[in-house]
């Protein structure tokens, strides 16, 4: 029985020699824990540019590391080259560690690469070893080195800044949704659909390269960068630009679920009303030959941040609610005829029609043909705690 | 007065024999009284074995006191405890017979004038009260232990189960201590096969000596090269009664307090005596925490080996940079400090355990602090290396069976150092194969890991989860006995 033992034991051993092993072993101090990647392309002499935003494991982010912000969070480590192979290799003339980037959590892009193509860039992600397609996708809206040489307020590493600011613009409002991340933008391009990815800006033209002098200084709005507006996609190049308005019809009509409180005018009155999408049904009929898709959004209300006008009796409601479905219809109408004027498809209707017809030979002009129709129900649940705000009437 | 004389040279002969047969011991007594005129009684014995008193109470004043008719035996000596070796018996004999009796502390009683000798058992019960065995201590439930001589052991047993199909079959094993072993089992529930198997195994041991229950074991278990134990073995009372019914069978040896139980299966090693002496969700509770136990003390140091040095990529980013920030300038590869760390705290462990108690607690502080504490702040270990160490020794002692924590201390070695090789592929193929081990291994003809291979799933109401008592069948064996049983 030993034997059997000892030769089924020899005979694995064997195979293990096929295997990356022991050579492939890598102590953890021996890595460059990569937080956040950057590229650049210069689009007139083609050079590629890349940030790599390194974590400082002795810096205040650690058990084991100073408190205080005596050490810098990260560094970034800038690289150009020609090609991004080029840039694998020359990235060790600075960097003394190995590149790991399996834990980079954002991949930000500068606008006028996006413009250029982003097709390179995910290419480049998706064929590093221990890259991940799964980080947010984000545009720069104005210098790179700018974003990326910027110390952020309260959370120490910039890229859990800007990750954990999505996680709560996506809870919290309809400027962001889930479908933006490097894999989201491969399977959209993939099918020549259109996407639209958050964009990044920064608040301060020349930040502050210390991290001590950023983290002493009160004003959390200088030396950091803001998320707004949304860079679309098409063809994995920039297309255009949306601003915060139409963000929030994009991402309604293409099912998020984020709470967005807005103010809207019904009757002469001002009320800020939160939304949250409850269910949203999509489907297509035909109606003398031409597609008809048909978009219904149930939507929940809440009066809760709204101090300007409180419904109080059910006559104010449904009023109320029958005021916002037609405004709501009106401007989410009118968000789709401006993406169709562009030749922009964010309402995914080439998507659903190929999927309700596969074999349609032209299903790029069906689409741009299909008329679209959207009816919103809206349901006021919630009024929130108070039914009388003070008015300061006497 | 031939006669008289011959007699004469028998008793110093055989005295003579007795002595150099013992080596001429400084404990070996001859005290020698005339009973009537001429008639001299030797009464002969080890002092350091017998109860003196006994002797000069109800021995040497029945010779004082009392003439005895013709062929007559001294009766207030009791004759329960009075062996008769009668002088035609041949004299080789008749010394081995005298020697053997001294030796288990009797007295050798001879009377050459009437051509007997008389081997009466005189035995002091030198032995340790019945305390709470040490490691298997419990909160609630009873708190005797077995000691050291069969007997007391066979009363406690006996005290438990008032029951007249309670076998108990005696042997004797080492050719050199003569050692006596009792098989123990209920005649009513053991399954024959069993009780066959266990005294086919213990009649083929071969060996100069048992000291310990240990001997046995290694003798009768079933595979060598295996680190689990096929048997288990107990210092309690109750829990050797609650397994002999449960159709078990038990060896009690002489001399010991440990009593082996077979047979075992692996499941059976996180059950605890305590767990029937509790409420059932309590008790379920506990097995969980016993079975995680086993994974962290066998798999955490070789997990934490593979995902530092091969899968960076598996661990959270805050944890990863934390391990990271520990390990900034330590000198060794991770492997190589778990392997480290465990090796110290395997000695630390065997240092405290033959060290005087009052050293024994300096020398763990001193481990834990000096070599814990200094060794991070000399950057020489990560922090996180003591962690790993310390879980892995607390999680070790938390299986109920001490002999099974000695296993999963092997085992955690081999993972690590399948770990530091192969990373996971390493953990996966040495779990694969520890799979296969298990499930081939047999306790006395029961798969090692019944019920759940093979899969029986009336067996598994006391496994993972213990039942409530009333929706347990009282009379139900467990599944492999019945198994047995019915095999018959």
């Amino acid at each position: 029985m030993a034997y059997r033992y000892a030769a089924g034991m020899f005979i694995l051993m064997m195979f293990t020699a096929l295997l990356t092993a022991c050579w492939d072993k890598t102590e953890m101090n021996e890595l460059a824990l990569v937080s956040m990647v950057g590229v650049d392309i210069d689009p007139d002499s083609g050079k590629k540019t890349v940030y790599y935003q390194i974590i400082n494991p002795l810096s205040g982010t650690s058990a084991r590391g100073t408190p205080g912000g005596e050490q810098a969070p990260v560094y970034t480590y800038e690289i150009s080259g020609s090609s991004f192979g080029e840039i694998k290799s020359t990235i060790y003339k600075m960097l003394p560690r190995k590149l790991f980037i399996a834990h980079s959590k954002i991949l930000l892009v500068s606008r006028r690469a996006a413009r250029q193509g982003v097709r390179d860039i995910v290419n480049f992600i998706e064929m590093q070893p221990n890259g991940r397609s799964s980080v947010p996708m984000l545009i720069i809206d104005g210098p790179i080195s700018q974003v990326m040489k910027t110390f952020t307020p309260l959370e120490r590493v910039p890229s859990d800044a800007i990750d954990s600011r999505l996680k709560l613009l996506i809870r919290n409002s309809l400027l962001t949704g889930k479908h933006i991340k490097v894999n989201d933008v491969i399977e959209r391009m993939e099918k020549s659909d259109t996407i639209v990815l958050p964009m990044i800006a920064g608040t301060t033209e020349k930040p502050s390269s210390n991290s001590g002098e950023t983290a002493a200084d009160i004003d959390a709005n200088q030396n950091n960068f803001i998320i707004g507006g949304g860079a679309v996609f098409r063809d994995y190049r920039m297309v255009g630009k949306l601003n915060d308005a139409q963000l929030v019809w994009y991402h309604l009509l293409n099912g998020d679920r984020g709470r967005h409180v807005r103010r809207f005018q019904v009757e002469g009155k001002q009320v800020s009303v939160e939304l949250r999408l409850v269910r949203m049904k999509r489907d297509v009929y035909r109606q003398s030959d031409q597609p008809v898709v048909r978009i219904r959004l149930d939507l929940e209300l809440s009066t809760t941040w709204a101090n300007e006008f409180v419904p109080r009796s059910r006559a104010e409601v449904e009023r109320l609610e029958s005021n916002l479905n037609r405004i709501i219809e009106d401007e989410s109408l009118a968000f789709y005829q401006m993406t169709r004027e562009r030749g922009w498809d964010l309402l995914r209707i080439r998507d659903l029609l190929r999927k309700q017809t596969p074999n349609h030979p032209y299903i790029d002009q069906a689409a741009k043909n299909a008329k679209v129709t959207i009816e919103v129900a809206t349901r006021l649940l919630r009024t929130g705690s108070m039914n009388q705000p003070y008015e300061g009437t006497g | 007065m031939t006669g008289r004389r011959q007699n004469q040279s028998i008793r110093n002969d055989f005295f003579e024999d007795i002595q150099s047969a013992l080596g001429h011991p400084p404990d070996l007594v001859c005290r020698s009284l005339l009973v009537q005129e001429e008639q001299a009684v030797h009464c002969v014995y080890l002092e350091s074995m017998v109860d003196k008193k006994t002797i000069d109470d109800y021995i040497l004043k029945s010779f004082t006191e009392h003439t005895f008719a013709e062929g007559e035996a001294p009766r207030s000596a009791g004759s329960g405890f009075l062996r008769e070796v009668s002088f035609s018996d041949p004299y080789e004999e008749l010394r081995e017979h005298a020697v053997k009796a001294l030796l288990a502390g009797h007295c050798v009683l001879t009377d050459f004038a009437r051509e007997r000798v008389c081997l009466i058992n005189v035995t002091e019960p030198k032995q340790r009260s019945i305390d709470e065995p040490k490691s298997e201590t419990t909160i609630r439930g009873p708190h005797e232990g077995f000691t050291e001589s069969i007997l007391t052991n066979v009363g406690l047993v006996r005290k438990r189960i008032r029951n007249p199909f309670l076998r108990f079959e005696k042997m004797s094993v080492g050719s050199q201590t003569g050692t006596t072993l009792l098989m123990v089992y209920m005649e009513n529930l053991a399954p024959d096969s069993l009780v066959r198997e266990v005294r086919g195994r213990l009649s083929t041991i071969r060996t100069d000596s048992v000291l310990e229950s240990a001997y046995v074991e290694e003798f009768i278990q079933d595979r060598i090269w295996s680190p689990f134990p096929t048997l288990t073995n107990t210092e309690r009372p109750d829990v050797m009664a609650a397994q002999l019914l449960d159709g078990k069978v038990a060896v009690m040896v002489d001399g010991t307090p440990s009593v082996l139980l077979a047979p075992m299966t692996f499941f059976e090693f996180f059950s605890s005596p305590e767990d029937y002496y509790q409420r059932a969700d309590i008790a379920t509770f506990i097995r969980w925490i016993r079975l995680i136990s086993l994974f962290t003390a066998v798999f955490v140091p070789s997990l934490y080996v593979a995902a530092t040095t091969f899968h960076q990529e598996l661990i959270p980013t805050q944890l990863l940079i934390s391990l990271s920030a520990q390990r900034e300038g330590v000198p060794f590869p991770a492997f190589f400090e778990v392997l480290l760390m465990e090796v110290v705290f395997e000695i630390i462990r065997e240092a405290g355990l033959r060290m005087p108690r009052a050293v024994g607690q300096a020398l763990s502080i001193v481990g834990a602090i000096v070599l814990g504490q200094a060794a991070v702040e000399a950057g020489l270990i990560s922090a996180a290396i003591v962690i790993v160490v310390a879980i892995t020794g607390i999680t070790n002692f938390v299986v109920p069976v001490y002999s099974f924590g000695m296993s999963q201390r092997l085992l955690r070695f081999s993972f690590v150092l399948l770990a530091g090789f192969m990373g996971l592929f390493g953990i996966l193929c040495g779990a694969l194969f520890l799979v296969a081990h298990l499930v081939s291994l047999k306790s006395f003809g029961v798969p090692y890991m019944t019920p759940a291979s093979p899969s029986k799933g009336a067996d598994w109401k006391d496994v993972l989860v213990r039942l409530p008592r009333p929706w347990l069948d009282p009379n139900r064996l467990p599944g492999y006995i019945r198994n047995l049983k019915r095999k018959r």
